[in-house]
């Protein structure tokens, strides 16, 4: 195989049709720069061997295993000046961003509906988000993510009051330590409330992973991949989006191998993790409008 | 101070509305009092705030804000086999990426023009500069070297990306530590230690500083995503610390006399002064905190 290698890389985009033939054989991205063809983590040959998680005793950030205890979360809205809607949401260290553009006219004028609008959901993971670097292309994960997303804000957006519009949500993640998902769930509605689309209620996301008998809520990333001691069954983990006002959950993911009692006490658990992040949620909102909204002097 | 003071009052509605029917004649308004409708000088670059080191994932990393436009790059190192043409050097591989998320004007999908032409900007300068030699990046010559991926991601889009980008990337090159290798004698395998990680060695400190040209005639510093689409040409100029230039990019556009280059080359030097600072402070203080 002929390493083509930095001689190119320079000159790519100027060699025009030519550079086609000599990339036929390599599928790669060829609107990027590149690099080498093959290139692997270092962790894979550290000299340590990989931490082995105890599937008893305290979890590695100190909280406790079989309680409710989420992470701290630190919420921020209105960041980006470009979007309509935007939200910042931090928990440990999992960071994600999210922007929402709209209500705006379709881009696909063929399957406008006249009835009710269209929400289009984005989620991207950065190269430098996870312990192994990610690529620029959009994988089967990414596409599943945004699709699980889109699945558990639809039912709360009020889309019939946004005819012939549509509303896109992009999630950005930052950084992936662990239950990536029900934070971005949790940081998308943030960002739709502070774009002003109106919501039947807002969507709160919590993760939990079962392990054996015990279980931990909203693990962090070696909690989530990492291999465990204990025996291979009954280990699982499960995301549920929940809309507090409404007592209604409007998305559940799950996956691994439990029994339907791990499953329903899961899922009760998981809706208890959401009412702890309400207040916090809550209160990001009301300080976000207050920001925004004129002071009483000038009024 | 009072031109800035006489701005800040209510705007009459013919002004206001001006802003979107005709943006053109409202930036020109203000171009005439030598200010521009932000309250900056023509030369003045907007506030910049940096922070180091806060992806944990990453080997290195930086988020730039220049007013409202975000830039976060994050650098990643891997292991590969240095090419046949070249078996002392390791490689250095940006990419700049404009997603969706940071303005309405891009779609998702492969990179367009821009995102295309900032990756090839920061190549050529990562290149022809040589802020960090590939030499330095080799572990074992013919046989395994380093791969810096510095993967630039914009936040929030209101113009100047190349700097912002220049600024990130050699604030995140600064934070980034390697761990240290070593090839077993027997196996021939490499050996990584996570834990022992040395820094890098970054010989040239680039700044770029970003103009555009009103009318063929008037030079702003540090345009924004307005000021930019108005704008009949662009101009950045890439400095580094001995006062020398480093890289002079003016895609087309109107022309431009040497004097006024001259004046560009003079105010991009002032701003690699003020911006190493900035990156030296916060670099400062990461390392006392940790």
């Amino acid at each position: 195989m002929i390493n083509t290698g930095p001689i190119f890389q320079g000159k790519r985009f100027r060699a025009g049709p030519v550079a086609w033939v000599i990339y036929f054989n390599m599928p790669t991205d060829t609107k990027r720069v590149r690099g080498p063809e093959v290139s692997q983590s270092p962790s894979l040959f550290s000299c340590d061997p990989a931490a082995v998680l105890p599937s008893k005793g305290p979890r590695a950030d100190g909280r406790r295993r079989d309680q409710v205890d989420v992470r701290p979360v630190f919420v921020r809205c209105g960041l980006v000046s470009q979007a309509k809607g935007s939200a910042y949401l931090e928990a440990g260290n999992t960071k994600l961003m999210c922007c929402v553009y709209g209500p705006r006219e379709t881009d696909r004028k063929d399957e406008t509906d006249m009835k009710c609008g269209r929400l289009t959901t984005d989620m991207r993971f950065a190269p430098f988000s996870c312990p192994e670097r990610g690529s620029w292309i959009q994988g089967s994960q990414d596409k599943d993510f945004s699709l699980m997303l889109h699945e558990s804000l639809q039912p709360a957006i009020c889309l019939h009051k946004y005819p012939r519009s549509q509303i896109e949500v992009s999630v950005m993640v930052l950084e992936n330590s662990g239950s990536v998902l029900a934070h971005a769930v949790t940081c998308a509605s943030l960002a739709l409330a502070d774009a002003g689309i109106e919501m039947y209620d807002l969507v709160l996301g919590c993760s939990m992973r079962q392990d054996g008998t015990s279980y931990v809520v909203d693990p962090s990333y070696m909690e989530e991949n990492g291999c465990s001691s204990g025996s291979c069954e009954n280990q699982g983990g499960l995301t549920v989006a929940f809309l507090p006002s409404l007592n209604q959950i409007s998305g559940l993911q799950s996956d691994g191998d439990m029994t339907e009692e791990t499953l329903t006490a899961g899922v009760r658990t998981c809706i208890e993790g959401c009412y702890k992040l309400y207040p916090v949620i809550q209160r990001a909102l009301t300080k976000a409008v207050c920001k925004a909204a004129p002071s009483q002097s000038e009024s | 101070a009072s031109d800035v003071s006489v701005l800040w009052l209510p705007l009459p509605r013919s002004l206001l509305t001006c802003r979107t029917a005709e943006p053109l004649e409202y930036h020109r308004s203000f171009l005439k009092e030598n200010c521009r409708p932000d309250g900056r000088e023509l030369t003045e670059f907007r506030t910049t705030t940096l922070n180091i080191g806060s992806i944990s994932t990453a080997d290195g990393s930086a988020l730039v804000k220049l007013g409202n436009t975000t830039i976060i790059c994050g650098i990643k190192a891997e292991l590969a086999n240095p090419t046949v043409e070249a078996p002392g050097k390791g490689y250095i591989v940006p990419n700049v990426d404009l997603p969706p998320l940071c303005s309405s004007r891009f779609r998702p999908g492969p990179p367009g023009e821009e995102a295309q032409a900032a990756s090839q900007f920061i190549a050529d300068v990562i290149e022809s500069s040589e802020v960090i030699k590939t030499e330095d990046l080799s572990i074992d010559r013919g046989k395994l070297c380093w791969v810096l991926y510095c993967d630039l991601m914009c936040l929030d889009y209101d113009g100047n990306i190349l700097d912002a980008c220049v600024i990130a990337l050699l604030a995140a090159l600064k934070n980034t530590r390697l761990p240290e290798v070593t090839i077993n004698k027997e196996t021939s395998a490499p050996e990584v230690n996570l834990e022992k990680r040395r820094e890098l060695q970054i010989h040239k400190h680039l700044v770029s500083a970003s103009f555009c040209i009103f009318d063929d005639s008037i030079l702003i510093a540090d345009p924004t995503a307005e000021e930019e689409t108005l704008s009949t040409a662009h101009l950045t100029v890439v400095t580094d610390e001995d006062d020398r230039l480093c890289s002079v990019h003016k895609p087309g556009g109107t022309s431009l006399s040497g004097e006024r280059l001259q004046e560009c080359i003079s105010r991009a030097t002032t701003r690699q002064r003020e911006i190493q600072k900035l990156i030296d402070k916060v670099a400062h203080s990461v390392k006392k905190a940790q």
